[in-house]
C-alpha cells in the first residue's frame, strides 16, 4: 500500500512537472535513501500496482490505451516494397525509367522537392531504371494483408499488426535514422528523443528500473543519438542494458568484500553531500541528474540483473522468440528482454534489432534483406505472440520502424553499375505497430502506384510520436518546456485513424 | 608558386646525424662479429693442428708399436684439416673486408662532409674515400673468392667421402651429382677469381670519384605545398585561426563559440560571440600563432575566473536572475560546469590514490591491464573491436568522430564509481596513505578545540579529492559516517567473515549483509581494523562526491 502511495505521489509529481516550472521539475528528486533505508523499495512491483498504473498515471491528459511502449527499430532503411507494401507494377514496367511508364513522373511532382532536404546539395539518382519486386506476396490471415515471402512468421501475427505505408521523411542520408526519434532534420536545431520525451512526461511505474532504457549494440557511437534527451536533461536520456549473461549490469556486483550495508551507506552520505551541493546550485541540472542515477543505480543493482536473466524464461519461450536458433538468438535475446521490461513498467525501450546501417542495401539487395529479415522475423512474431498470450499487447504498444524505405528504381552509380539495389526513399517507407490500443489487422494510408510518395494520407515521422504519447494518455502538445521553442512540425497530429 | 631550395640534409639525408649513427652501428657490428668468427676458426684450425701432428707421431712409430692409429684416422684427419684451413681463410677475409667496409664508409662521411658542408678539402677526401673505397671493394671480392675456393674444397671432399660399398647405380647417381657440384663451384671459383682481379687493378686509381653515403635528391620542391600552408595561415585568411580558436576555447570552457566545430561552411551554426572570437583569432595570428599566448588570454579572462556556484544568497538570487533571461548561460554569465573527461575521472582516481604514474610516452596500455596498469590513461590502445567498460562508461573518445565528446549522467557511471576494482583499489590505497598523513598531522599539531585524528583525515581526504576544505556540514556528516560504520563493522564482524566465504549473490535475493565474492583476485582486501575499513568506506563515497568528478 504504502508503495502505491509513493507511485501516486511520484506520478503527480511528474505531471507537476510538465505544467509547473523547470525549478520544481529539478527539486523534485526521488524520495532518496532515507526512504531506501527503510527497506521498502527494493521489491518487485505487485501485481496491484502495474493493475492501478493507469488510474495513477495522472500525466495523462488523456484516456490512456497503452502503459509502454517498446520501440524497435531496424537501421539502414528497410525497402517497403520487399515487406509489407507490394506494387506489380514495378514487375510491368521493370527496366523502364520512370518517364517511360506513362504514369506521372514522380520525380517531375512539386511535393518530390517539397519534401526532400539533401544534406549532400545533389538529389541520388535521378535517372534509373525501375526495379522488378526482389521476392513474392502473400495474402494473409483474416485481414488478407500481403507480407512479403521473406517473413513468413510475421504473416502468422499479421491479424494484430497496424501497418503504415505512407510515412515520409525529409533527410534523404541516414541521418534520417536520428529524424526518426527527434523529429529534426539534422541541418536544424536537435531535438529530444520521444523516448526523452516519454520518460519526462510519463513517469516511472517502477522506480528500481530506467524509464527509458536502450537495448542494442553499436560499434559507431552516433547511434547514441537515438536515446539522446538533449535540452530535457541528462536524467531522461535512455539507459543502455546489456544483455551480457555473465555481466548483465557492468559493475552491477559488490567486489572485494563490500557488504550491502557498507555501500547503502556510502550511497546515504554521497546523497547527502550532494544534496548540499544542490542548495548551493539549484539550477544544476547534470548535478540533479546525477543525484537521481545514484538512487536508480542503487536499485537497479538489485533488480537489473534479475530482470535480465533470461534463463529463467521456458524453453518454449526462448524458441518462440528464436534464442534456440544461431540466426534469431541476439534479436531474440533482445526483444525477450524488452517483453520483461515492460512487464515489470519501463515505460520506453529502444530496441536496435540490427547493426547500424545494416539495412541499407544499395546492391545485392535480395541477399542482403532476405537475411536480415530471416534474423528479425521469427523474434519479432514470437514478441507479439507472447505479449497476446499474456495479455499484455493491450497496454503495451510495440512500433517497428526503420528511417526511410528504398527506391522503386534501382541504383546505378559509377561505382556500382551491375544495379542489383535500391538507393535511400525518404518519400515513401512503411511501418507497422501492434497493440497498445491500435486496431489490429488493419493498413493505413498508401504510397503511389509506383511506391514512391506517400499519397494517401502521407505522414511525417512525428506523427508517429503523436500517436504513441496519445495512446499512452499524453497530447504531445502538452509536452513544453518554457523557453524552449518546439515547432508545428515537432509535435506532430495523432493518427486517429489506427487507434481502435 | 615558387620553387623552394631545401637545406641540404633533405635532398642529402646521409648528412643526418642519425642516418651516419646507424651506418657506422652496423659496420662495427659486422665487424665485431667478423672478428669473432676469426677467433673461432683460427682456434679450431689450432686444435686440429695439434691433433694431427700427435697422429702424424705416432703414424710415424715403428709399426708394431701401441697406440698406433688406423690408417683411415690419418686420412679424416688430414681432410679435416684442409676443410678448417679453408674456413679459416674465409673467416680472415671477411675480418679484413668488414675492417674496409668500415674505413671506406668513415672516408665516404668525411667525403660527404668536405663536399656538400666544405669541411675539408673535398678534392683530397674524395681521393681518400675513393681509394678507400676500392680497397673495401675489392677485399669484398677476396671474401666472395675465398667463400668460393672453399666451397670447392668441400664439394671434392663430399666426392671423395662417397661411400665404397653402395650398388653401382646408385653410386653412380650419387657421383653424377657430386661432380656436378664440384663443377659448379668451380665455375663459380673462376667467376669470382676474375671479379676479385679485375678490382684488384683498380687499386691503383687515383680518382674524386666515390659513392655517397645516400642518393641525393632534387635540390629544391615545387613549392606546392609551402603555397598551400602559407595560404593556410595567411592574414586573409582568418579562417585557421578562428577554427583553432574555437577549439581551444572548446577544451577551456566545455562548449565552443561556434556549435559546429567542424563546420564553418554555410550549414555551420553562427558564433554566439563573434566579436571575441575575431578577436581571439587575430590575437591567436598577431602572436605569431603562440598558443601558449592564446591560452593565457583565456584563463585569465573574466569570464574563465567566473564562479559556477553562488557563494551566497545574494549572488543565488542574481545567479537566478541572470537564468531567467539566459538559461542556458550562452553569455557566460557564470562559468559553466562539466563532469570530466573519462580519461580524466581515471586518472584523478589514480592520482589521488598517489598511484598515477605520470611518466610521458611508452607503449601503448592493453584494454585488459586497466587496472594494474597506472600510467595515464590517454595511453590505452583505442580500436573498433573492443572498448574498455569503464571509459565508456564515462563516455571515453570515439574512434570516428574526435571533435566532441557527449557528456552523460547515468547509473552505471555510479555503479562504476563504487564496483570497480579501480575504485575499490585506489580507496585502500589510498586511505593508507592519507590515514597515515593525517596521524603524523594531528601528533604534531598543537590539537585546538579537542579535534580528533578523524577530522584530519576528513580534511585531508577533502583537500586531496575535491580541492577543497569540507563545510561544518560536510565534516559533521563525513565524523558521523566514521562512527556509524565503524561501530557497524564492529558488530557484524563475524557475520561478514562467514558471509565472505559464501557464494556469490547474483541478483535480488541478496540481502544487506551478504558480501558478494571479488571477482578479481587483484582486488585488495578490505582492512582488517574496522577504523580503517570506515575510512576506506568514507574515500570511496568521496570519490562519488559530485564535486569529484565535476570542473567548476
Amino acid at each position: 500500500m504504502s508503495r502505491l502511495m509513493k507511485q501516486l505521489q511520484w506520478n503527480a509529481m511528474t505531471m507537476h512537472e510538465i505544467r509547473a516550472s523547470r525549478r520544481g521539475f529539478l527539486s523534485g528528486l526521488g524520495m532518496g535513501f532515507g526512504a531506501l533505508a527503510a527497506g521498502s523499495l527494493l521489491s518487485e512491483p505487485s501485481p496491484s500496482s502495474r493493475a492501478h498504473a493507469h488510474e495513477s498515471s495522472m500525466a495523462a491528459s488523456l484516456r490512456p490505451r497503452a502503459k509502454n511502449v517498446i520501440w524497435i527499430f531496424l537501421s539502414g532503411g528497410v525497402s517497403h516494397l520487399e515487406t509489407f507494401d507490394p506494387k506489380p507494377l514495378l514487375n510491368k514496367f521493370a527496366g523502364k525509367t520512370y518517364d517511360e511508364t506513362q504514369l506521372p513522373n514522380p520525380q517531375k511532382l512539386p511535393i518530390y522537392l517539397e519534401r526532400s532536404r539533401s544534406v549532400v546539395g545533389f538529389d541520388r539518382e535521378v535517372i534509373s531504371k525501375i526495379m522488378p519486386l526482389q521476392v513474392g506476396f502473400r495474402k494473409c490471415g483474416a485481414s488478407g494483408i500481403e507480407v512479403s515471402d521473406w517473413l513468413p512468421h510475421l504473416r502468422t501475427v499479421v491479424d494484430d499488426l497496424c501497418i503504415v505505408r505512407s510515412m515520409y521523411t525529409t533527410d534523404n542520408d541516414h541521418n534520417a535514422e536520428f529524424q526518426f526519434h527527434t523529429g529534426r532534420h539534422s541541418l536544424d536545431e536537435q531535438q529530444p528523443t520521444i523516448g526523452s520525451w516519454i520518460s519526462y512526461g510519463l513517469g516511472s511505474l517502477n522506480e528500481n528500473l530506467p524509464r527509458f532504457v536502450f537495448l542494442g549494440q553499436y560499434k559507431d557511437t552516433r547511434v547514441k543519438r537515438n536515446f539522446d534527451a538533449n535540452y530535457l536533461g541528462p536524467a531522461h536520456s535512455g539507459i543502455e542494458l546489456s544483455l551480457d549473461p555473465k555481466n548483465p549490469l557492468p559493475f552491477g556486483r559488490r567486489i572485494g568484500g563490500m557488504t550491502a550495508s557498507e555501500q547503502l551507506g556510502q550511497f546515504q552520505l554521497v546523497e547527502r553531500f550532494n544534496r548540499y551541493a544542490l542548495q548551493r546550485n539549484p539550477e544544476d541540472e547534470a548535478l540533479a541528474a546525477r543525484m537521481r542515477s545514484y538512487e536508480l543505480a542503487y536499485r537497479m543493482q538489485m533488480s537489473a540483473p534479475e530482470v535480465l536473466d533470461l534463463s529463467s524464461e521456458s524453453a518454449e519461450t526462448h524458441a518462440l522468440y528464436g534464442i534456440d536458433q544461431t540466426t534469431t538468438e541476439l534479436y531474440g535475446r533482445r526483444l525477450l528482454a524488452a517483453r520483461r521490461l515492460a512487464e515489470r513498467g519501463v515505460r520506453f525501450t529502444l530496441v536496435y534489432l540490427s547493426d547500424y546501417g545494416e539495412w541499407d542495401s544499395h546492391s545485392n539487395i535480395k541477399e542482403l534483406h532476405a537475411r536480415s529479415c530471416g534474423r528479425v522475423d521469427r523474434p519479432l512474431a514470437g514478441l507479439i505472440t507472447d505479449l497476446k498470450r499474456r495479455g499484455m499487447l493491450e497496454d503495451t504498444l510495440v512500433v517497428c520502424a526503420t528511417e526511410f524505405g528504398r527506391t522503386p528504381a534501382l541504383e546505378l552509380t559509377s561505382l556500382n553499375k551491375a544495379g542489383t539495389g535500391r538507393d535511400h526513399h525518404p518519400h515513401g517507407f512503411t511501418i507497422w505497430m501492434a497493440g497498445g490500443g491500435v486496431k489490429a489487422g488493419y493498413v493505413h494510408g498508401s504510397t503511389d502506384e509506383l511506391g514512391f510518395h506517400a499519397a494517401e494520407s502521407p505522414h511525417y515521422v512525428t506523427d508517429i510520436h503523436a500517436t504513441a504519447l496519445k495512446l499512452l494518455g499524453v497530447n504531445s502538445r502538452d509536452l513544453v518546456i518554457p523557453g524552449r521553442q518546439r515547432l508545428e512540425l515537432d509535435y506532430g497530429e495523432p493518427i486517429d485513424d489506427i487507434i481502435a | 608558386m615558387k620553387p623552394v631550395s631545401l637545406p641540404v640534409e633533405s635532398f642529402n639525408p646521409g648528412l643526418k646525424e642519425f642516418v651516419r649513427n646507424e651506418e657506422i652501428a652496423a659496420a662495427n657490428k659486422a665487424l665485431q662479429d667478423a672478428l669473432k668468427n676469426r677467433q673461432q676458426a683460427t682456434n679450431e684450425l689450432a686444435l686440429a693442428e695439434d691433433q694431427l701432428r700427435e697422429l702424424e707421431q705416432r703414424a710415424s712409430a715403428p709399426p708394431l708399436a701401441t697406440g698406433q692409429p688406423a690408417p683411415n684416422a690419418l686420412l679424416a684427419a688430414q681432410r679435416k684439416m684442409s676443410g678448417l684451413r679453408s674456413a679459416a681463410d674465409v673467416a680472415q677475409a671477411a675480418y679484413a673486408a668488414a675492417s674496409a667496409r668500415l674505413h671506406a664508409l668513415q672516408r665516404r662521411i668525411a667525403a660527404d662532409d668536405a663536399v656538400y658542408r666544405k669541411i675539408g678539402s673535398s678534392d683530397e677526401l674524395s681521393k681518400v674515400a675513393h681509394v678507400a673505397e676500392n680497397q673495401a671493394n675489392w677485399l669484398t671480392a677476396e671474401h666472395a673468392k675465398a667463400t668460393a675456393e672453399r666451397q670447392l674444397i668441400l664439394a671434392e671432399q663430399a666426392l671423395a667421402d662417397l661411400p665404397e660399398n653402395t650398388a653401382d647405380d646408385k653410386k653412380q647417381t650419387a657421383t653424377q651429382a657430386a661432380q656436378k657440384n664440384i663443377d659448379t663451384a668451380r665455375q663459380s671459383v673462376q667467376k669470382a677469381r676474375e671479379h676479385a682481379d679485375s678490382l684488384r687493378t683498380k687499386l691503383n686509381s687515383i680518382d674524386t670519384t666515390y659513392t655517397p653515403l645516400s642518393p641525393k635528391y632534387p635540390e629544391t620542391s615545387t613549392g606546392r605545398r609551402t603555397a598551400l600552408a602559407r595560404w593556410i595561415v595567411a592574414p586573409e585568411n582568418p579562417l585557421t585561426a578562428r577554427v583553432a580558436v574555437n577549439h581551444i576555447w572548446l577544451r577551456h570552457f566545455g562548449r565552443p563559440l561556434v556549435e559546429s566545430v567542424d563546420n564553418f561552411g554555410n550549414q555551420g551554426k553562427q558564433p554566439t560571440h563573434p566579436e571575441l572570437l575575431d578577436w581571439l583569432a587575430v590575437e591567436f595570428m598577431s602572436s605569431g600563432w603562440s598558443m601558449k599566448h592564446l591560452h593565457r588570454l583565456i584563463v585569465t579572462s573574466g569570464a574563465y575566473k567566473r564562479a559556477s556556484y553562488a557563494s551566497d544568497s545574494t549572488e543565488l538570487g542574481n545567479q537566478r536572475l541572470a537564468s531567467k533571461s539566459d538559461r542556458d548561460n550562452v553569455l557566460l554569465w557564470k562559468y559553466p560546469t562539466r563532469r570530466m573527461e573519462a580519461e580524466v575521472v581515471r586518472d584523478s582516481i589514480l592520482f589521488a590514490a598517489g598511484q598515477l604514474d605520470q611518466r610521458p610516452g611508452g607503449r601503448e596500455i592493453e584494454l585488459t591491464d586497466w587496472v594494474k596498469n597506472t600510467r595515464r590513461s590517454m595511453y590505452f590502445t583505442q580500436h573498433g573491436e573492443a572498448q574498455m567498460p569503464f571509459l565508456n562508461t564515462f563516455d571515453g573518445a570515439n574512434v570516428c568522430d574526435c571533435y566532441r565528446r557527449s557528456s552523460t549522467v547515468l547509473p552505471s557511471q555510479a555503479l562504476a564509481l563504487s564496483n570497480s576494482e579501480l575504485i575499490v583499489h585506489a580507496s585502500r590505497l589510498g586511505t593508507e596513505v592519507l590515514a597515515r598523513t593525517a596521524m603524523s598531522e594531528f601528533s604534531r599539531s598543537t590539537n585546538l578545540g579537542g579535534a580528533t585524528s578523524d577530522d584530519s583525515f576528513v580534511q585531508l581526504a577533502f583537500e586531496r579529492l575535491l580541492g577543497r576544505l569540507p563545510t561544518a556540514e560536510e565534516l559533521a556528516d563525513s565524523l558521523q559516517f566514521l562512527k556509524e560504520q565503524e561501530q557497524a563493522l564492529a558488530g557484524h564482524e563475524v557475520d561478514d567473515r562467514a558471509a565472505t566465504s559464501a557464494p556469490a549473490a547474483t541478483s535480488s535475493t541478496s540481502d544487506k549483509t551478504t558480501a558478494v565474492k571479488p571477482t578479481a583476485e587483484d582486488v585488495r582486501p578490505p582492512s582488517s581494523d574496522v577504523a580503517m575499513r570506515a575510512k576506506e568506506n568514507f574515500l570511496m563515497a568521496l570519490f562519488n562526491h559530485s564535486d569529484f568528478v565535476t570542473i567548476r
